[in-house]
């Protein structure tokens, strides 16, 4: 089973995103900010981290930077309201308001590329 | 005429300063509107940003309502199947148990007749067994 680490401040989102991602058969954790994310990857197992590019006062930029420097088997997919400064993320990206289905099929193909 | 000449360097001079003055005045209401501008450009971009976190879970809940409501609708649907199931299941069943309610209720009464006539033919052989008994043991 795939284990998705969900990193988004506001709790609305974090909580029914978590479900549906069990509902479409991942194994979900949570986090509310980068530094709860950071300790979640240090503990556990991880396939792929979706993270908010704004978190509060900290940034999933630097987060998704942490991530692939350290823990370069993780695949990231960032997520963002913003429309603007997304032109030089490296990562793939789902623009707010996207609904599940194009999020599992993002997340799928940054899984393939992990792989190879 | 140097007097003239001398007023109109002041006129110059006092033209010059208004000119320069309104300039300064200008320019501080162009940085004005721009700050303006940003704070407005700034507001308007965190009001996007909220607008589409709001849009976010507003989407995220419907999802998850039509997928909670698919999974109840699918489980109804097997509960509907069972329920029809266990009922043609009983209807099969309710021949056999007439059936064996039938012969239930005719061993009951077998059972009682001969109960009956075991009596009555006890009754009859009674006397005679007795007789006999106490024949065979009184001639010891």
């Amino acid at each position: 089973m795939t284990t998705i680490l969900i990193v988004e401040d506001e709790q609305g989102i974090r909580e029914t995103q978590a479900a549906l991602f069990e509902m479409e058969g991942f194994e979900v954790l949570t986090a509310e900010s980068a530094t709860d994310a950071l300790k979640i990857i240090g503990a556990k197992l991880i396939d792929v981290m979706l993270s908010d590019i704004r978190l509060g006062s900290e940034s999933g930029l630097e987060l998704a930077y942490m991530v692939q420097e350290n823990r370069p088997e993780i695949a990231v997919v960032l997520m963002t309201g913003y429309s603007s400064q997304n032109k030089e993320i490296r990562w793939p990206l789902l623009m707010k308001p996207f609904l599940c289905e194009e999020a599992v099929e993002i997340i799928n193909r940054a899984l393939a590329l992990r792989g190879s | 005429m140097p007097d003239d000449v001398g007023s109109l360097r002041q006129q110059i001079g006092e033209t010059l300063g208004t000119v320069r003055s309104l300039a300064e005045a200008v320019k501080e209401i162009k940085q004005d509107a721009e700050r303006r501008e940003d704070r407005l450009t700034s507001e308007i971009r965190t009001m996007k940003h909220e607008q589409r976190q709001s849009d976010q879970l507003m989407t995220s809940k419907m999802e998850l309502l039509t997928a909670q409501f698919r999974e109840l609708d699918s489980k109804s649907r097997n509960i509907t199947e069972e329920l029809a199931l266990v009922k043609r299941s009983v209807a099969e069943m309710e021949v056999p148990v007439k059936k064996i309610k039938a012969l239930h209720e005719r061993i009951v009464v077998y059972a009682l007749a001969l109960t009956s006539v075991g009596g009555a033919i006890w009754w009859l052989i009674s006397p005679f067994l007795t007789d006999l008994i106490h024949r065979m043991f009184s001639s010891k």
